[in-house]
């Protein structure tokens, strides 16, 4: 077993094992930290794909931003000591069946289905590639993409400072 | 390492996230569980893209919308939870039924 195997296993796992921490941890605070693994196990697989500049993004902005901000959500909104974390053992228990039944389908579907597999050859710098190909290429998806950036930022303050009725 | 390796850890992933959007009441925590799914889909894109017969770089760029998207969406849900904290005192999303600010 080569180190890149090696490596794919061991990210691989740490992806699943922090997920299914996330999904079933009884403290919040501890599934938010979990939560930082899952992006970095992610992350690596990118690596391992072959897609650094994206590994990097995911870093940048899964772990730098958007779980910086549930972090600071969990600890802005969890004065309430009595607030149940999770829903009763009956509903539980329909939510992990129908988890288990559609994992089993999808198992089904990956293994079943004939993938036309190739292995292309990496290219040198996926960064160059990108750059070229948001200025080209996805040129209009890019700038839709802008603009919804804009949108849902100015929403989101207008949100988050017009609260509770109180003007 | 084959593709099958990348599609069952992303199965996995998708599985976890929507069995946490599904078990959690917490409004915070069905976030968590939406970013697991987003980067579920986003680890599929990317697998893909490498071995299959498609330019290498589409799925990737697909993929980084897919950041993009989930960073708005994080944005404007957390300024929704805010609100419904101060609304009613928490998150619990059972206890949130009123659409009628």
């Amino acid at each position: 077993m080569d180190v890149k195997t090696l490596l794919e296993l061991l990210f691989g796992l740490l992806t699943v094992a922090s997920a299914a921490w996330v999904a079933f941890s009884p403290k919040l605070l501890h599934a938010g930290f979990s939560l930082l693994f899952t992006f970095f196990g992610v992350a690596g697989l990118y690596v391992t794909l072959g897609a650094d500049f994206l590994a990097v993004t995911q870093v940048l902005v899964y772990i730098g931003g958007i779980l910086v901000l549930l972090l600071f959500g969990i600890l802005l909104t969890t004065a309430m000591p009595t607030a149940e974390l999770s829903v009763g053992p009956s509903r539980r228990g329909q939510g992990l069946a129908l988890g288990a039944l559609l994992l089993g389908l999808l198992l089904l579907a990956v293994f079943r289905a004939g993938w036309p597999l190739s292995f292309p050859p990496l290219p040198e710098n996926t960064a160059r590639g990108l750059g070229t190909g948001f200025m080209t290429t996805w040129i209009l998806p890019f700038e839709v993409v802008s603009i919804l950036l804009l949108g849902s930022m100015l929403g989101a303050l207008h949100l988050a400072r017009h609260a509770g009725g109180e003007k | 390492m084959s593709l099958h390796f990348y599609l069952v850890v992303a199965a996995l992933l998708f599985v976890l996230g929507l069995v946490c959007m599904i078990t959690r009441r917490n409004a915070v925590a069905l976030l968590m569980g939406v970013e697991l799914i987003l980067n579920s889909a986003n680890l599929n894109f990317v697998a893909f893209s490498r071995f299959t017969e498609a330019r290498a770089l589409d799925g990737q760029a697909t993929a980084i919308f897919v950041i993009i998207l989930a960073a708005c969406e994080a944005a404007v849900a957390m300024a929704i939870v805010l609100n419904l904290y101060r609304q009613q005192r928490g998150i619990d999303v059972d206890a949130a039924r009123e659409l009628q600010g």
